[in-house]
């Protein structure tokens, strides 16, 4: 009775309880996240480093992530299972998350009124020389069997 | 912080996710243009209702912390995109490292003279250094060179907008057709705008996309404090 009970376990439950799981496993990776801003910000105290302290946790993530890739399969397991969702869901909605920041627009109106044309011939400008300049210098300077044709 | 705090500070984040969510929405109903941005919507959204509700901003960023908070570890996060796609570096290191240099220092200083030539202060100049960059680490460095960080976070998404606009148009003048300098170009000069529209053409422009994502925001946050110091 007990058996049959088990296997003819409604489906309708296991979402739930996916859910469940994956909100810990999201946490637990926030968690990760957050301790590498805090160990970043405390290097660019303790070392006084130019860098941010969410960039330098950027690199010991990234660091990290290829070291445990080669020598510590479990670890890797466990970065690829609770961290790199979480990590898909920020990046991917980032958006959001600097609209507080970029409302801040609205006390710049000044600015945007008396210098409008340097703002947008500078934006225009220089990200045109840099996707000109990074795409020839790869394109001239990369060994070319290794570059993917479209 | 006490009870209206609160409740404040849940009814701004709410409203500003609400607005996100319209945003999306937009860009659905677009069929994902480039110009219908979710971010770029949502500011403007926000910026309308703070102005018509005679809100002073301080008090709106003060109740939206918690997606401010969110920032640090979003940004992060991108170490795992970069790390994943970190062995195609080392089989083209030459020439990502060359184009990532060339890119990210020419976007650099091209920015801040262009901005000096055509009469604007010192302010917009160092506000308009770092744009290239993804939009969390462009407002960061920003804030440290003494650049104002909402300045930035709306160049950094108008220089994607036109980046993903025109990488097309501009590699087909210049006959370079290989996608892998395709996608390190976009990611570089145009971010995350750019990367995802580069990432249509296949997965090797896309990896290529988020290596220069990566990189180019480290390499710009070790750089522009230098370049800031030079064009003082």
């Amino acid at each position: 009775m007990n058996r049959e009970s088990k296997t003819i376990t409604p489906p309708s439950r296991t979402p739930g309880k996916k859910t469940g799981r994956r909100v810990v496993s999201g946490l637990f990776g926030l968690f990760i996240l957050l301790a590498l801003v805090f160990v970043g910000g405390d290097a660019r105290k303790e070392f006084h480093l130019s860098l941010p302290g969410p960039v330098i946790g950027l690199v010991l993530l990234a660091a990290g992530f290829l070291l445990v890739e080669r020598f510590h399969t479990r670890s890797h397991r466990h970065l690829k299972l609770h961290v790199a969702p979480v990590s898909r869901l920020l990046v991917s909605q980032m958006g959001l998350l600097f609209v507080p920041v970029g409302a801040g627009i609205i006390t710049e109106g000044d600015v945007l009124r008396r210098e409008w044309l340097p703002i947008v011939a500078a934006v225009i400008g220089s990200t045109l020389i840099g996707l000109i300049a990074a795409g020839w210098f790869m394109h001239r300077f990369a060994p070319k069997i290794q570059l993917g044709k479209i | 912080m006490n009870f209206p705090d609160i409740l404040q500070s849940f009814l701004w984040t709410a409203i500003t996710v609400a607005c996100y969510l319209a945003g999306l929405g937009l860009r659905r109903f677009a069929h994902n243009h480039v110009l219908a941005n979710p971010a770029l919507i949502s500011m403007i959204l926000v910026a309308i209702l703070l102005l018509t509700t005679h809100t002073a901003y301080a008090v709106y960023f003060r109740a939206t912390w918690v997606l401010t908070f969110l920032l640090a570890p979003a940004t992060v996060a991108l170490g795992i995109p970069l790390a994943k796609n970190f062995a195609h570096v080392r089989q083209s290191m030459s020439g990502v490292i060359l184009g990532l240099v060339a890119g990210s220092l020419t976007s650099l200083v091209s920015g801040v003279l262009l901005v000096r030539w055509l009469g604007g202060n010192k302010e917009l100049a160092l506000s308009m250094l770092p744009k290239a960059v993804t939009t969390p680490i462009a407002m960061s460095v920003a804030g440290q060179i003494g650049g104002v960080p909402a300045l930035t976070a709306v160049l950094a998404v108008l220089g994607g907008i036109i980046a993903a606009l025109t990488f097309r148009t501009v590699f087909g003048i210049l006959r370079i057709s290989h996608g892998h300098a395709i996608g390190l170009a976009a990611g570089t000069a145009g971010s995350g705008l750019a990367a995802s529209q580069a990432a249509e053409l296949g997965d090797g422009p896309a990896a290529f996309a988020a290596i220069g994502i990566g990189l180019n925001g480290l390499l710009t946050a070790l750089v522009a404090p230098l370049v800031a110091t030079i064009f003082k």
